[in-house]
């Protein structure tokens, strides 16, 4: 009975899956096929978004692994609580304030608003992370240790599966925070990308411009949230706990 | 004691983070033998749960000593504390794969000990496909599979129903004698502590020490309708009351 329960649950997530991948094939063509005919510079606005994306996704590539190493850090350390307010301040401190400090020690370009990005989305990774290990239950991490989860396998078999979620939530939240820092460094610095291309067009009083290159952002925004995030919070769910 | 698998002499802990001084346990002396069941009961507070978790070697003693001549010691949780991402099956082999063990040796004692408690069919479960008893159950098997020489069992009852916990109370009995392992359950219910064990520690509070150490004479098994149980379980019930 259960075994054929998870078929029905499967076959369901496989058919809402298709329907996803129709759904974003079909408005990416239809945007295509429109664009052809308004003679909208698709190349262009493609360019300026995957210069964004990218270094949107390096700078949460390293926020992953710093936040998450942080956290386990804090996690597996007995005195790493204590570390928690040092981190608090620091997240504190405004991102935009640090822009004239990354472009002095790394110029205009990718590199700067990458490590800009990757300061504003450490700290949702970083702290939802290191609230759910500190909040488990005693029970968990005293079933851990009894059954011989200590140093390496601690982390890899307890720590990490028992963040699973709330790394999950808080690359949701770092990445939309990483999007606003991707676009602003671009816009305040001029450096290509989808920030610039649309302050251009704005500023240059290009409505249509301005207008596909939010409709284009918001179209790749919503692929990943239902191709990626998702999932992902679907596989989460079995982690949390009962 | 003679083949003596644990034996605490003075053992004190005192937390750390309060306010006022405060105990959780005080100069707390016994021993624990071979092959014996021994239950610790007492009223809540009385550092029952965390003398436990200082046996198992989770926390430290404040001070006094535990001679642990057990070389592999398993617990059972009141809340089970099972890991929510692990399937029942591997919850059970969880400490078979921290020893080691390769994963079809592991995986097929996992099954056998979830059979003998009575979960067979139900190893790809995910915990919150269990019940509360069978969650427990699962708990029990992943203490059973390592083959343990020290079994600890903080209230494994407390949040089962009745019908649920005589029914595991039973299983408990049988595997006792069947692995021969010394038994250590503290417990708040007095019927439970004279029905199981050979001897009872009756603990007081604040600060938690032993009041008296009691042996159970009953024959075994025990009809827990017998004139005698209820002496013996009025008995105890007098003296943690005084």
């Amino acid at each position: 009975m259960y075994h054929g329960a998870h078929r029905f649950r499967s076959y369901k997530t496989a058919r809402h899956f298709a329907a996803t991948l129709l759904l974003i094939t079909a408005t990416a063509a239809i945007l295509l096929i429109a664009g052809y005919f308004a003679d909208i510079p698709w190349m262009t606005v493609g360019s300026a978004l995957s210069l964004s994306f990218s270094r949107l996704f390096i700078g949460y590539t390293l926020s992953l692994l710093v936040g998450a190493s942080l956290a386990l850090m804090i996690g597996a350390s007995p005195f790493g609580e204590r570390l928690l307010p040092i981190f608090d301040v620091l997240q504190n401190i405004p991102s935009f304030a640090l822009i004239p400090l990354f472009i002095t020690a790394l110029g205009y370009g990718s590199a700067m608003i990458i490590l800009f990005a990757a300061t504003s989305i450490v700290w949702p990774i970083m702290f939802y992370a290191a609230s759910a290990i500190l909040g488990a239950r005693e029970e968990l991490s005293d079933a851990a240790k009894v059954f011989g989860a200590s140093g390496w396998k601690k982390i890899a078999y307890y720590l990490l599966p028992l963040s699973f979620p709330a790394l999950v939530t808080g690359s949701i939240v770092g990445i939309s925070i990483g999007w606003e820092s991707v676009i602003g460094a671009e816009i305040i610095t001029n450096v290509r990308g989808i920030g610039s291309f649309l302050n251009a067009a704005g500023t240059g009083g290009n409505q249509r411009l301005l207008a596909i290159g939010i409709l284009s952002l918001l179209f790749l925004v919503f692929v990943v949230s239902r191709l990626i995030w998702v999932p992902l919070l679907h596989s989460a769910r079995r982690y949390s706990e009962v | 004691m003679k083949n003596a698998v644990l034996s605490l002499e003075r053992a004190t802990f005192r937390f750390k983070d309060a306010k006022k001084s405060s105990y959780a346990f005080k100069d707390v002396s016994f021993s624990l033998a071979e092959k014996e069941f021994v239950s610790i009961i007492g009223p809540s507070g009385a550092g029952k749960s965390t003398l436990l978790r200082a046996i198992a070697g989770v926390i430290f003693l404040t001070s006094g000593t535990v001679v642990k001549n057990f070389k592999k010691p398993a617990m059972i949780f009141q809340g089970h504390g099972i890991f929510p991402w692990l399937t029942a099956l591997d919850n059970a082999a969880f400490g078979l794969f921290m020893e080691g063990m390769p994963k079809q040796a592991r995986q097929k004692r996992a099954r056998e000990k979830m059979k003998e408690v009575g979960l067979a069919g139900l190893e790809e479960r995910y915990p919150h496909q269990l019940s509360g008893g069978q969650r427990q159950r699962v708990a029990i098997a992943r203490a059973i599979a390592i083959e343990p020489d020290l079994l600890l069992m903080d209230e494994p009852f407390a949040s089962l129903d009745s019908l649920t916990s005589t029914s595991l109370k039973k299983d408990i009995l049988e595997l006792w004698e069947r692995y021969k392992m010394s038994v250590l359950m503290v417990n708040h219910i007095i019927a439970d502590a004279v029905e199981l064990s050979d001897r009872v520690i009756i603990f007081s509070k604040e600060p938690g020490t032993i009041r008296k150490i009691e042996t159970i004479e009953l024959p075994r098994p025990r009809d827990t309708r017998s004139k005698d149980f209820f002496l013996v379980a009025d008995r105890l019930t007098g003296m943690i009351e005084n």
